[in-house]
């Protein structure tokens, strides 16, 4: 047997598989033989990082998954939430959320594209319509010409696709630091449209033994061969072709015709009243999505895989198993069901004239051995355990908890003062400099890339308000919004802090727009899970992440890791836990977008300015090297999410904020820009300059909000209801100024120091 | 009885299901065409050929589709007189199949949308002026002089060009049936470096227009973003609504 | 200074030209295969003119080697069965992907569209023609180079 043991050892290094000499001993032991190529590279892709979260999983358990409206929780492609009733019904708002870092980072367009395209299909396989989508970008330094080059194509793929397939973007992020320039982050985020009677499962239905596995989409070629494992390894410049050809290659057209003709198949299986599975292909590739499918049927599975449409011939079965062509999807379904089913995409939709070789095929059956069983002209390609192949295997990583340096108040406030001292500057020349910052600067050119209107449901578009929101069922007031946090300033400094800041700003996104957070996705983006540092910094975050979610009590339904993200030289990207909140309005007359709305509003913010300066703007601005983060108090600050959404409903405020980069006054001043032309705001620096920290408060990054107040006397009792201390901070006026204490700076100086940085993203021209 | 409505669907159509809403919101009776069913063309009042990428933009925008089997029907019915409404990919179809500003033979286009002067695909918000007296444009009945509306403009390939000859003719003949302009009427430049600002084509009879914003993204109050967004009436149609009134109106018109 | 042509064509199926293909078919005018390439021509110092086709092959808007084919042309003009379709008006431009490439003045860009019947031979020059006129140039703002 030791024999056996060491030829699957030989065999897998000669085949550059990522699996460890261990874990090949294990599969040959208990397979008692040496494992097939096939097999070999089915168990790669099933046991990476990627696919197993063999390193992860066991923190991941920490995470607080459960709530009153959750109607499916962790464990398939996408979580649910409850949105409401409508004409009797019940909708859920489906919810994906993955990385495409890797790829992002080698092929720029094609990866980001494909990431789009992937997170797109998670939300489709639910049975769901698909609503919108949204993005966390990392990028390296704008001023090095490939990070710039990276940057760009990345926004261009996701344009490209979501534009393509008719789904419109409605939010997301862009940070930009140093730890990224060689591991760029690309996180995205999938919403969806389901009646709760509808949800079709990711999962051969009870009773399935006998039926078909339909394989849907895009002929197999020999793209994206290698993509799971490839994920889960650090990037190397020597092996950059063979990178390069691990990228998979989009195609949103044909997406686009394989989304409206699913569409049109779940309606037939409605109509018919009959069940399925439904699941999409990703990583691992066929072999995976159908391996994972009959799995959590508790069946097995038997694949020809010659029946598979390919695009090139003779591709050898390992490729046709493993490899990770896009667009495609595997149906289970009753055979009495496979001939609608087929003329639906093949005649009707007509996949094979929308893109050549495309189509739906019966490529297996569903049986009782629970083993998962591939063939190819008549060899036994594949023979192993379900349940072994996708079980995967546990690892307990060692790791040691980042050291967090404490402060004293004293030593935080003398370090300030000197801070200040040491590059004097009026309150509107801070101001100049911190709009001007790389993270506070407008994104604009980055977001007109997206069609944020397609579909015709948005209300609130990116660029206009703190999330994006969507009416999704047509006739009903219903909304939904999605907010993003995740600030890698802060990840460096303390990760669990920053997962803590990163719950608290989704959920604040969205309670800007008046929705009440009632499910959050993260994706984890750390280093190396081996170097027990950055493993320290992953558990940390996690905790971070658990505590803020139970505190707020709003679960996690969906999420996604990804480890590795560090290059052979070293650098490692800054912690960056990302956490997308999903809001629901009951009515969308009660959200309002950020902008000022008239002239004579009191503006006031919801709680007490903080003086932590760690990871701040202005603190990086003034040389300051604080690892105080700002304290998430939850509590408060639930309190303070919850009086924004009811004086929204009430008209009690016009407008919401949430302070996040650049503090108070980048707010403020965020809230003047984005108001009809002549409105301006005027502020009274003296209260402020009174607390610890003076001036340099108005551009601290508490956890708060700015607002603008309507009615004086609703927002004091709705304040006093929830016990929300608020704090005036000036007023609105009608002319296009910003009035700090003595200064009158004209707003068109302010709004162009914040437009100026990024609008040359994409440069000159292009030829 | 309303007006039936097809609203074609090609192969990477993106933007049909909330083009049929405010055609129904403005009492037609609007339903999906399917490319896989052009006989289906023929039991119509009008078309409207809706946004998106059909067959991805290959070649060049609204080409391929111009020369597709489903836009037979459509050429027969505008050279019939019945009304064809394009927009976006739908404009840049009938630029394609000659039908705006139709001063040409069929499928020999004279003026295009073509890529935006940025290179780039954007998506913003506008509004469009009326450019014409309201008689040039029966497909828009009862439409007020100078009319304004808004939209949104989510485009790769909305530059008008055209030679210059041709520019001065479509002037002249009052073929610009709408300019990009402000909130108050006044034009502006288009984003998309548009010849003579142009915003929408009609041909000569005045039955075709093909119109590159979109009014039906900004045609209901929830989707306003400005003043006009009034909470008491948030899902009424409002806004971009009034160009798919006027275009039932001039149906109504026909019926009587 | 001297101007190089470069022909880039896609190794991996290009739908765009079998498109081309089917709507040329449906047209009536006997093409049985289309092959499309991207055509880029350098106005270039004499000195840097050899190592122009180094330089492009690592600049990733260009060129891609696991999806692309890089190929110099002998002359800046289209070869026999082959248009090239070009925008009116164009403006050159003097940067890719915002860089600057040593000794290179000015760019331009094309489209290639090469023809071949239903047994792989070039077509004939008039149905070039029907296709540059039908189908391939849009004359409102494009212009065909024979």
């Amino acid at each position: 047997m030791t024999a056996v043991l060491e030829d699957a050892v030989a065999l897998g290094r000669r085949a550059g598989v990522a699996l460890s000499d261990d874990e090949l001993r294990r599969i040959a032991e208990r397979l008692g033989r040496v494992p097939t190529v096939t097999e070999l590279f089915a168990f790669d892709a099933q046991w990476s990082e990627h696919c197993s979260y063999k390193s992860s999983r066991e923190h991941l358990k920490k995470l607080p998954t459960e709530g009153p409206d959750v109607l499916l929780g962790v464990g398939e492609d996408a979580g649910i939430v409850r949105l409401g009733e409508w004409n009797g019904e019940t909708y859920g708002i489906v919810v994906a959320h993955e990385s495409h870092n890797h790829p992002s980072q080698v092929v720029p367009f094609e990866g980001a594209a494909t990431g789009i395209g992937g997170i797109v299909r998670d939300v489709l396989c639910m049975g769901a319509e698909v609503i919108g989508v949204a993005d966390a970008l990392r990028f390296g330094r704008l001023e090095n010409e490939h990070c710039r080059y990276v940057a760009q194509s990345v926004v261009d793929g996701i344009a490209a696709y979501g534009n393509a397939i008719g789904v419109p973007n409605v939010g997301g992020d862009v940070f930009v630091d140093e730890s990224f320039d060689d591991n760029v982050l690309v996180n995205v985020v999938a919403l969806g449209l389901v009646k709760a009677k509808d949800v079709i499962h990711s999962r051969a239905p009870r009773g399935s033994v006998g039926w078909d596995i339909v394989l849907v989409g895009k002929a197999t070629d020999r793209s994206g061969f290698g993509g799971a494992s490839f994920s889960s390894l650090t990037l190397d410049e020597d092996d950059a072709d063979q990178n390069k050809g691990a990228v998979q290659v989009p195609d949103p057209f044909l997406k686009n015709v394989i989304m409206r003709a699913t569409y049109a198949v779940f309606a037939q299986l409605r109509a018919s009243n009959v069940q399925a599975g439904f699941k999409d292909l990703g990583a691992g590739g066929l072999a995976g999505c159908s391996a994972e499918l009959c799995a959590a049927g508790g069946v097995g599975a038997e694949v020809e895989l010659e029946r598979v449409p390919t695009a090139q011939r003779d591709l050898p079965p390992e490729v046709v198993a493993i490899g990770e062509t896009q667009e495609r999807l595997c149906w289970i379904v009753p055979p009495s069901f496979t001939p609608l089913l087929l003329e639906l995409y093949n005649d009707v939709y007509s996949l094979p004239r929308v893109a050549r070789g495309a189509c739906a095929a019966v490529i297996g059956k569903v049986t009782e051995t629970g083993r998962y069983v591939a063939r190819h002209r008549g060899e036994t390609v594949m023979d192993v355990p379900l349940d072994f192949l996708t079980g995967g295997v546990r690892y307990h990583r060692a790791y040691e908890l980042p050291r967090v340096a404490q402060e004293g108040g004293a030593d935080r406030e003398r370090a300030l003062a000197l801070a200040e001292r040491s590059a004097p500057a009026t309150l509107g020349e801070r101001l100049r400099a911190v709009l001007a910052h790389r993270d506070v600067c407008s994104r604009a050119s980055i977001y007109r890339r997206y069609d944020g209107v397609v579909r015709g449901c948005t209300s609130i578009p990116p660029g206009y308000a703190d999330a994006g929101v969507l009416v999704p069922i047509p006739g009903a007031p219903l909304a939904v919004a999605v907010g993003i946090g995740g600030n890698p300033r802060y990840g460096t400094i303390d990760p669990r802090g920053a997962a803590e800041l990163a719950v608290a700003e989704a959920i604040g996104h969205v309670a800007a727009v008046g929705a009440r957070a009632i499910g959050l996705t993260d994706c984890l983006n750390f280093g190396d899970p081996t170097v027990a540092e950055h493993m320290g910094a992953f558990v940390a975050a996690v905790d971070g992440l658990a505590g803020a979610a139970r505190h707020f009590g709003v679960p996690f339904v969906s999420g996604n890791v990804s480890l590795y993200n560090r290059s052979s030289s070293g650098r490692h990207v800054a912690p960056s836990p990302i956490v997308a909140a999903i809001g629901r309005i009951a009515d969308v007359a009660a959200s309002a977008t950020m902008a000022f709305k008239r002239a004579g509003s009191p503006i006031v913010i919801t709680a007490p300015v903080q003086t932590a300066f760690g990871g701040s703007v202005v603190g990086e601005l003034l040389g300051l090297a604080s690892a105080t983060l700002p304290d998430v108090r939850v509590h408060a600050f639930a309190r303070q999410c919850e009086l924004v959404a009811r004086c929204l409903e009430r008209g009690a405020i016009g407008a919401a904020h949430l302070v996040t980069d650049g503090g108070v006054l980048a707010a403020i001043a965020k809230m003047a820009f984005a108001a009809e032309p002549g409105l301006g705001f005027a502020i009274d620096p003296a209260p402020m300059a009174e607390r610890a920290g003076g001036e340099l408060g108005w551009f601290a990054e508490t956890p708060a909000f700015v607002v603008e107040v309507f009615d004086v006397e609703a927002f004091a009792r709705l304040g006093a209801e929830l016990r929300v201390d608020s704090y005036d901070a000036g007023v609105t006026i009608p002319e296009p100024y910003a009035v700090l204490g003595d200064e009158r700076v004209p707003l068109e100086e302010l709004r162009e120091a914040w437009e100026a940085p990024l609008r040359d993203f994409y440069g000159a021209v292009r030829a | 009885m309303s007006a039936r409505v097809a609203v074609l669907v090609f192969p990477g159509t993106n933007s049909e299901d909330e083009t049929v809403r405010a055609l129904q919101a403005a009492g037609l009776d609007a339903a999906l065409v399917h490319w896989s069913e052009p006989e289906a063309l023929a039991r119509f009042d009008a078309y409207v050929l809706p946004g998106g990428f059909a067959y991805e933009d290959r070649i060049r925008a609204g080409a391929v589709a111009a020369h597709d089997a489903l836009m037979d029907p459509v050429i027969e019915a505008a050279e019939a007189g019945k009304f064809v409404l394009g927009i976006c990919n739908g404009a840049q179809m009938l630029a394609e199949a000659g039908l705006v500003p139709g001063t040409g033979p069929l499928r020999r286009p004279t003026a295009a949308f073509a890529p935006n002067a940025s290179g780039r695909f954007h998506s913003v918000h506008v509004h469009v002026r009326l450019a014409v007296e309201p008689a040039r444009v029966p497909i828009l009945g009862g439409i007020a002089a100078g009319t304004v509306l808004p939209a949104w403009a989510s485009h790769g390939d909305g530059r008008l060009a055209a030679p210059a000859g041709e520019l001065e003719r479509m002037a002249r003949d009052g073929h610009v049936a709408f300019v990009y302009a402000d909130r108050e009427g006044r034009r502006v430049p288009s984003p998309s470096g548009s010849a003579l600002d142009a915003a929408a084509l009609v041909n000569r009879g005045g039955n075709v227009l093909a119109i590159m914003p979109h009014p039906e993204r900004d045609a209901w109050t929830f989707q306003h973003l400005d003043r006009t967004r009034d909470r008491a009436s948030m899902l009424a149609p409002s806004g971009g609504a009034t160009f798919f009134r006027h275009f039932a109106r001039a149906l109504a018109g026909r019926a009587a | 200074m001297t101007t190089r042509a470069f022909a880039v064509a896609l190794t991996i199926p290009d739908n765009e030209a079998f498109t081309a293909t089917e709507t040329l078919a449906r047209l009536g005018l006997g093409v049985g295969r289309t092959a499309r390439a991207d055509i880029w021509l350098f106005d270039v110092d004499d000195p840097e003119a050899d190592a122009l086709r180094e330089r492009i092959a690592s600049i990733e808007t260009i060129f891609n080697p696991n999806k692309h084919r890089l190929v110099e042309r002998p002359s800046a003009a289209p070869e026999p069965g082959e248009v090239w379709i070009a925008a009116r008006d164009e403006a050159p431009a003097t940067l890719v992907g915002g860089r600057a490439i040593p000794g290179v003045r000015a760019i331009r860009r094309r489209t290639g569209w090469h023809l071949f019947d239903h047994d792989g031979r070039d077509v004939p020059a008039a149905t070039l023609e029907r296709a540059v006129e039908t189908f391939l140039c849009n004359p409102a703002f494009q212009e065909a180079i024979r």
